[in-house]
This record gives structure tokens, C-alpha cells and sequence, in this order.
């Protein structure tokens, strides 16, 4: 581009270094993310590991019909099967091996956990999506109508039922919606699932009401951040001048309180995502939606440890790696934290 | 007497009046759940687990909340039930509290390495989901009562470890804990009787916002049919139950559901106040910004 340094304006150099400045931390952050994980397989693996009982015990089952002497024969061979002769960190890095190929394990019925978990994937991506979207949406409405009423009830109100839907487990708004939706108007059903391929309405009309549940917390939780932020940003000298100069309310809302008040709101978008994993494992289970949290709900009830751990590691991993990409593009939005030097 | 009776009630109610009113508030919404929570065979008309009527009778005056599928008063196992939520989750949210005051209030303090190192550690365990990680932790561990409270409060003591940490790491600058570091105290001393009293107000209002999320865990664990087993009554596992009749008996699943919302509330509230009512020691109060990441 430029040939020598001298030739940069000032304000062109303080911006490429910081540049520079974002590659550094993005490298840095990606290390920790990476060390991060590392130490999130461990714990899983040390968790694993405090069973009680053998996993050989749980491989074979309450079967009764083995002789002592059979039994030990297929202990004996099961725990060189399994690599449980070797000391525990080489189990360790065994176990981690197969678990970065994408190898669980297989449950009590013998089937692949890697198969089960990939048909559950989509399903419960798609119901995590949509409602990040709609309680996005949602709440950037909601507080926009708080922030500009002219009356103190609608914002009294809205503030309430925001405050009241953060106390409100998902199964219990989900029995609520069910109550009003389903049993009393008849509108939508109460639970179940019908693969897109099935028919586009009917796959909508399933999703409606659990993207619903989930959505409604996120909108509260949203709107937290978002009113605060609207009502930090409106005393700030620029919108004050923007205001002096007589540029309409409207813009002065849209195009100068907004964005800065949207800003410090992404960074809770980390924290969502987390809540919102949570909240799948009840809100898939209320619905019988088939997804990741009601396999892992149904492995937990069965005992299955191989699918369990893997759900765990899965849902911690992509935990990780949105926080960190929320980091990043947190730092690259904002010019502000790169002009900083 | 009765003049120098009249003045102390008069100077109660006054005391009472200074207080911030959402204190007041979620106080007088949380305390009739712990009368209930703790003395529940006084208040139920009938025994929880006693087959009274035919199922699913709609509430009337004999049935206030109507009956539940085998026929048993629906009002005594809400209230029973009490009994299990609360103590479960007060007593998940008492081991975290303790446990993630010290580990962060030390961290703070001591700073350094053992501060980088715990705060690694803390965000190993933050990067799981928490309900995910108690899950874990409950199939592992079996489903008795006391690995339930163990795992809830796992999944929340290192975020009160964080937070708590923070305050530590205010405190450690001022005067007062310089002089007694000069004096030559140790730091296990310096930390209870200088840092810990210090941070008190602060960690109050951690420890409400705590609870609050102690009780939806541990009614969402109960809900998901690993909290407190059938027949023994939970909010939790009869909003389970509800789910299954929500045509027969749509009354079913109310009671239990405004039960652990309103004790969630009370907490959501008692934090608020207290907030409120410590908000002029404003350098401490800055921190409780980051509560939300409790």
C-alpha cells in the first residue's frame, strides 16, 4: 500500500496498529479458547472417571446369566478392549483421541452416539436460532416502545412483565403458552415435531410455541441491557448536540442513541447463548421436540454415560467458541477499542 | 408502660418504613413460603400422598386447587412440596455462597499467579451450560438429595467466585488493609476481618440474586424428574405431571408454577433492595454490575 511509514497520516498509523492490535488479541484469545477446551475434556474425562463402579460393570449389564468364571474372562478382555489396563493419563489421551475424531463411543443398544447426537443436531439448532432471532427482534421493539412512550404505564408495564419473565422457569411459561395457545384457543399444538420434508406449515406450526418459550426469557434478558443502554446513551453530549442542532427525534433515536446503545449489548449475547442451552434441555423436553436436550434428558434417565459426555463436551465447546467469536466481533465492531493504542 | 410500648412500636414501624420498599416487598412474599417450608403438616388440610377424591376434580372450596390424577389434594402437595424446593435450593445456594466467597475473596486478595490460576480453573467451569453440567454431576453421582445440592451449587459457586473476587480485588488497596498488612497480619486474618466484612453488602445482594437462580435450577432439575422422587411432591415434578393432563385438568400445573416464580421473585426483589439500601457505599456498588453474570 504505502511505501514508508513517514507517509502515513497519524490517524492512518494509530488505526493500522490497531489492526494490528485486534490480529494479536484474536491470536491470543484463539490460545486460551484452545487451553480452555483442553481443560473442559479433562474435567469431563475426570468426571467420567468417578463412576461408581467399573464401566465394564455397565458395558455388560444386569445380565445374570454369565458363569463367575465367564465373567471374569470378559472382564478381563473388555478392560484390554477399553484400555483400562493402562494408567489413567494415557486413558486420557486414548479417550481424547476418539473424541477429537468424533468417535463417542456407542450407547447400551449398540448404536453409534455419533449418529444418534448428528440426527439430533439440526433440530435443535434450528429451534436455538430462531429464537436468538426472535428474542433479538423482540426485545429491540420492546424497548425501543418503552424508551419513546410518552406514558409512564406503558413503561411501567413493559418493565414488569419483562422483570417477571426472567423468574419464570421454562417449563412453567411453556405450561402457560400451552394453557392459552393450545388447550384454550386451539391454535397451535401442544408438542411434537414434523420434519421440514413433511410439510413447511405443519414444521412452522410445531415450532411456534417452543421458539416461543425460549424466546420470551432472551427478549428479558435483552431488554435489560438494551434499555439501560438506551437510557445511558440518551444524556450523552453527541446526542444532546445532535439534539441542538434540531435533527428530528426520530433520527436522533434511530441513527445516533441506537447503535451505541446496541453495542454494549452484544457482549451479553455470550451470556444468552449459555441460558439459552440450558433452557433447550427443558423447553425440548416440554415440547417433545427431538433435539440434543431431550436425548441428553433421556440419557440421563437410562444412565447413559457415553451420551451424556458427549452432549456435555458438545454443548461446552460451542459455548466456548460463541464467547469467543462474540469477543472478536465485538472488538472489530466497535472502532473505538481499535483506534485505542 | 404502655406510652414507652407505643414509642418502640413507633420507632419499629419507622424502621420498617426506612427500608427500601421492593426489601419489604419480597420479604413479605418469601417469609410465608418459609413458614410453610418448614411447618407444612400445620398449614396442608390433608396429607399429601392420601388419595382424598376422585381425580382431577376442578378447585372448590374443599379442594382449593382441585386434584391431581390419582385423586389427592393438589393445595397439600403444593405445600408439601415447599418443603423440598426451598431447602434444596437455599441450602445449594448457602455451599456456593460459602464456597465462592472464599476461593474469590482469597483470589482477590492474594492476586498474582493463584489469582490468574483460579480464575482459569473458574472459567473451565463457567464454559459448561449450567443446568448441562448438573445433569452431568447427577447421572454420574446417582439422585439422592445431597448430590442434587452439591451439584447445583458446583454449577453456581464459581460465577459468586468471580464476582466476589472482584470485590476483593477493590478492597485490597485501601488504607485500612494496608495498615494491617504492615502490622504484620496474616492474610487468612486480613480476609476474615478486614475483606469479608467489608465485601458484606455487596455479597448480600450476590447471594439473593443466587438464590433466585438456585431455585429455577433446582425446580427445572425436578421438572426433568431428578429432583425429589414420586410420590414425594416437588413443584418441579408436579408441572412434569401437569403437562400430561393439560386437557383433563388445565388448573393442575398453576399452583406449583406461581409458587416458584413468586420465591424466585422474592429473591429477585430482597436484592433489589438491599441493593438499593447499600447504594450509598457507591466505589463498592460499581461491581454489582457484574451480578448479571451470576
Amino acid at each position: 500500500m504505502v511505501s514508508s511509514g513517514s507517509e502515513l497520516t497519524s490517524s492512518e498509523r494509530s488505526l493500522r496498529s490497531g489492526w494490528r492490535r485486534v490480529v494479536s488479541l484474536v491470536v491470543g484469545r484463539l490460545v486460551q479458547v484452545a487451553l480452555v477446551l483442553l481443560a473442559v475434556t479433562l474435567l469431563t474425562f475426570i468426571i467420567l472417571s468417578a463412576i461408581p463402579g467399573s464401566v465394564i460393570d455397565a458395558r455388560i449389564g444386569p445380565l445374570p446369566n454369565f458363569s463367575p468364571e465367564e465373567r471374569e474372562r470378559i472382564v478381563e478382555s473388555l478392560t484390554k478392549q477399553l484400555g483400562l489396563d493402562q494408567p489413567l493419563w494415557k486413558q486420557y489421551l486414548l479417550w481424547l483421541r476418539q473424541v477429537i475424531q468424533g468417535d463417542f463411543g456407542y450407547t447400551y443398544q449398540g448404536l453409534r452416539v455419533t449418529d444418534l447426537i448428528s440426527q439430533r443436531f439440526g433440530p435443535t439448532v434450528e429451534l436455538g436460532m430462531v429464537s436468538v432471532v426472535v428474542g433479538l427482534l423482540g426485545s429491540l421493539m420492546v424497548s425501543l416502545v418503552a424508551f419513546r412512550t410518552r406514558f409512564r404505564v406503558v413503561r411501567g408495564g413493559i418493565q414488569g412483565v419483562m422483570t417477571l419473565l426472567l423468574v419464570m422457569p421454562a417449563f412453567w411459561l411453556g405450561l402457560i403458552l400451552v394453557l392459552v395457545i393450545a388447550v384454550k384457543f386451539d391454535l397451535l399444538p401442544s408438542g411434537g415435531y414434523v420434519a421440514l420434508g413433511d410439510g413447511i406449515g405443519d414444521h412452522l406450526r410445531f415450532l411456534v410455541l417452543p421458539a416461543m418459550t425460549l424466546a420470551l426469557p432472551q427478549t428479558a434478558l435483552f431488554f435489560r441491557y438494551l434499555y439501560a443502554g438506551l437510557r445511558d446513551t440518551e444524556n450523552a453530549s453527541f446526542v444532546i448536540a445532535s439534539r441542538a442542532r434540531g435533527i428530528s427525534e426520530r433520527s436522533v433515536v434511530y441513527r445516533h442513541i441506537l447503535p451505541n446503545a446496541v453495542l454494549p449489548t452484544i457482549t451479553v449475547i455470550g451470556l444468552v447463548v449459555g441460558s439459552l442451552i440450558s433452557g433447550l434441555v427443558v423447553v425440548e423436553t416440554v415440547f417433545s421436540w427431538p433435539g440434543l436436550g431431550s436425548l441428553l434428558v433421556k440419557s440421563v434417565e437410562v444412565q447413559d454415560y457415553g451420551t451424556v459426555s458427549a452432549i456435555v463436551l458438545i454443548t461446552a465447546t460451542l459455548y466456548v467458541i460463541t464467547a469467543f467469536i462474540v469477543d472478536v466481533v465485538y472488538e472489530i465492531i466497535d472502532p473505538r477499542t481499535r483506534r485505542r493504542v | 408502660m404502655s406510652v414507652d410500648h407505643s414509642s418502640s412500636m413507633k420507632r419499629i414501624i419507622r424502621l420498617v418504613r426506612r427500608q427500601p420498599k421492593p426489601l419489604l416487598y419480597g420479604l413479605a412474599l418469601l417469609v410465608p413460603f418459609l413458614f410453610v417450608a418448614a411447618a407444612p403438616s400445620i398449614i396442608a388440610p390433608y396429607s399429601p400422598f392420601a388419595i382424598m377424591d376422585v381425580p382431577f376434580l376442578s378447585p372448590s372450596a374443599t379442594h382449593l386447587l382441585g386434584t391431581d390424577e390419582i385423586g389427592r389434594d393438589l393445595m397439600s402437595r403444593v405445600i408439601y412440596a415447599a418443603r423440598a424446593d426451598i431447602f434444596v435450593s437455599l441450602s445449594a445456594a448457602s455451599v456456593a455462597f460459602v464456597v465462592g466467597t472464599v476461593i474469590g475473596l482469597f483470589s482477590g486478595y492474594v492476586g498474582g499467579r493463584i489469582d490468574t490460576l483460579t480464575m482459569r480453573l473458574v472459567d473451565v467451569f463457567l464454559s459448561f451450560p449450567t443446568i448441562i453440567l448438573a445433569l452431568f454431576l447427577i447421572v454420574i453421582f446417582g439422585r439422592a438429595q445431597w448430590v442434587q445440592i452439591c451439584a447445583i451449587a458446583l454449577v453456581m459457586a464459581p460465577s459468586m467466585a468471580r464476582f466476589s473476587r472482584g470485590t476483593g480485588l477493590v478492597l485490597r488497596k485501601r488504607g485500612y488493609v494496608e495498615a494491617s498488612q504492615i502490622s504484620g497480619a496474616s492474610t487468612a486474618h486480613i480476609v476474615r476481618s478486614h475483606i469479608l466484612p467489608n465485601s458484606m453488602p455487596t455479597l448480600l445482594v450476590a447471594a439473593s440474586v443466587l438464590s433466585a437462580s438456585a431455585i429455577l435450577i433446582a425446580s427445572s432439575l425436578s421438572y426433568l424428574g431428578l429432583g425429589a422422587q414420586p410420590p414425594s411432591p416437588s413443584w418441579g415434578n408436579m408441572l412434569r405431571s401437569s403437562f400430561s393432563y393439560v386437557y383433563q385438568a388445565p388448573w393442575y400445573g398453576v399452583g406449583p408454577g406461581i409458587c416458584v416464580s413468586a420465591v424466585a421473585s422474592a429473591y429477585v426483589l430482597i436484592g433489589e433492595g438491599l441493593r438499593r439500601k447499600f447504594a450509598r457505599r457507591r466505589s463498592m456498588m460499581g461491581s454489582t454490575k457484574s451480578l448479571a453474570s451470576l
